[in-house]
């Protein structure tokens, strides 16, 4: 067992022992083209960033440039979200290709996708759409966990969806797939607590028992983010995954029980619609700092 | 087929169609949850397709307003979906689409204002090219000056239009205070570059567009010149060649 070293809490070597990522356990923020110039200008203090590998596919230009200089500075989480992990007709291999330059040219700290898919029959949807959980889409699953791992010549972080209804079909828990998963590729988790909670609370479920049923040793890399309420049916409230908002008081609180039972890991603030200015993210990545280097925290490091 | 396939098969045919009913697999949650929760997916897909499309095509949006810009959107997305994830990559046709249906008639250099601003967006992404300065020329003796190539920046785009759509362009996205009044009469030459990471957007005249053009096809100085010359007498190449230094326009040239 190892200690969290409270005289350095925010050492770049204070990485996972378990191989899925190497980021710090620190709190780290979604990179925006906005901030790009005040980030490289005053360098502020951040554990890491992600950006998502759909933005940076381009030839050249301003991405590319202030991309590789702002990981010249920091730790680096590719996150991609159009991978199409979950697709039947399965991933496009040009587009795995791309992604795997871009992986290699960067050598990211970290990369995840999604337990979900966007495209079929060649169209690409724009949003992580659900699958049924059962061994057909397990099997599916892993066949392509592995292709992108071999591909990449590293593990990847698989992440947890925000749902909004249950399939028919379903014979498995997400944290049993999940798992499944983890158990026959390797790969490790992404562990969205915004996720689980606008999850649990649209289909009734308890988010601190669905956090507990996960292999805490292989989660690799926590989100949060902010989400917004529909409303318009009194008798049907749902909750968005709209990362357009700070993150709500439910959502820190459960983080808090996430990192007292899974221990500390790297967590990003992610914002993508309605960016607000640096200062606002800086803030959320502080306060999540905060609490990833509080006492209270079990130090464990699985 | 697998159920996996059959779901997503019915899953993407319900995206299309908003009239359609959800997929069968979806389980009843509440007595009229079923399709609304469905409906978030539809929702999120509009949404960000067409927040992609107001990203790239922002004097478009501003010019036709956000009412026929939106529901132009939602024709084209159904119409001719991506089939990349890379959204920088995504609605080419959009303003030619646009342009065809009938409420854009007011607005006959739409398909025009769209054109530049795709270029824009795929200069913006293209390969990094260093431009050179006239500086480099002095090396070049003076008599072998006018055989001189230059080789024009990878990143140039000659947007000719037979309207004035390049100061339409730059008034829109600058928001201009007072509303400026065009000669939609007076076509313009617009030349966009990157020579290093912001892309510029500049209106030129004609002779200089002949000019550029010349280059761009591999003709020296001299032969370039000539082409201007032959539209406009008093064309003066060593100023105009000055000013296509000073925006970045050659990346090199061979003697």
């Amino acid at each position: 067992m190892q200690t969290l070293s409270l005289d350095q809490p925010h050492s770049r070597t204070n990485t996972d022992p378990g191989g899925f990522t190497r980021l710090p356990r620190r709190a780290g923020v979604s990179l925006k083209p906005q901030h790009y110039a005040e980030i490289l200008e005053h360098q502020p203090e951040a554990g890491w960033f992600e950006v998502h590998a759909e933005n940076y596919l381009g030839a050249g230009g301003a991405p590319l440039h202030y991309l590789e200089k702002i990981r010249q500075h920091y730790a680096l989480s590719i996150h991609g979200v159009g991978m199409s992990i979950g697709s039947a007709g399965g991933i496009d291999p040009a587009h795995l290709k791309r992604v795997a330059a871009l992986v290699e040219r960067f050598d990211p700290e970290s990369f995840s996708e999604h337990l979900a898919w966007s495209t079929h029959n060649n169209e690409f949807f724009s949003d992580l759409l659900p699958v049924p959980y059962n061994r057909e889409v397990e099997d599916l699953v892993c066949g392509h966990v592995n292709q992108v791992q071999d591909t990449l010549k590293r593990p990847m972080l698989l992440e947890n969806p925000s749902n909004y209804l249950a399939l028919e079909g379903s014979t498995l828990d997400e944290t049993q797939l999940l798992t499944n998963i983890v158990n026959r590729t390797g790969c490790g988790l992404l562990l969205d607590v915004n996720n689980v909670y606008v999850s649990a609370r649209n289909l009734n479920y308890n988010a601190e028992e669905y956090i507990g049923q996960l292999p805490a040793q292989s989660i690799g890399e926590l989100h949060l983010a902010g989400h917004s309420t529909d409303d318009s049916d009194p008798a049907d409230i749902l909750l968005i995954d709209a990362h357009d908002r700070a993150v709500c008081d439910e959502v820190w609180s459960l983080y808090r029980f996430t990192l007292n039972t899974c221990g500390n890991k790297p967590t990003l603030i992610e914002w993508d619609t309605s960016v607000p200015e640096w200062a606002v993210l800086e803030a959320e990545m502080q306060k999540a700092d905060r609490l990833l280097s509080s006492e209270n925290i079990r130090h464990a490091q699985h | 087929m697998h159920s996996t396939e059959k779901f997503q098969q019915q899953t993407s045919e319900a995206l299309h169609n908003a009239m359609a009913p959800c997929p069968t697999q979806v389980l009843q949650q509440t007595d009229n949850g079923q399709s609304r929760r469905f409906n978030v997916y539809r929702n999120n897909r509009a949404v960000s397709l067409m927040e992609n499309l107001q990203a790239c095509y922002p004097a478009m949006h501003r010019l036709v307003g956000d009412e026929f810009f939106s529901a132009a959107a939602r024709h084209y997305i159904n119409e001719h979906p991506p089939a990349s994830p890379v959204m920088a990559e995504y609605g080419e046709s959009f303003g030619e689409f646009t342009a065809q249906l009938p409420g854009s008639a007011a607005i006959p250099y739409i398909a025009d204002v769209a054109r530049l601003e795709w270029a824009c967006l795929q200069v913006y992404h293209q390969s990094n090219t260093a431009p050179i300065s006239i500086q480099a020329l002095t090396s070049v003796a003076p008599e072998n000056l006018t055989e001189v190539k230059l080789h024009t920046h990878p990143t140039m785009v000659l947007i000719d239009s037979r309207w004035p759509v390049g100061s339409i362009w730059l008034s829109t996205v600058k928001q201009l205070p007072t509303p400026v009044d065009f000669d939609l009469n007076n076509g313009e030459q617009v030349l966009l570059l990157r020579p290093h990471f912001d892309v510029t957007v500049n209106v030129i005249d004609q002779s200089a567009a002949l000019f550029i053009e010349a280059l761009r096809q591999g003709q020296s100085l001299e032969y370039a010149a000539g082409c201007a010359l032959k539209e406009n007498q008093s064309f003066d190449p060593g100023t105009q060649m000055q000013a296509f230094f000073s925006m970045g326009a050659f990346c090199g040239f061979t003697e």
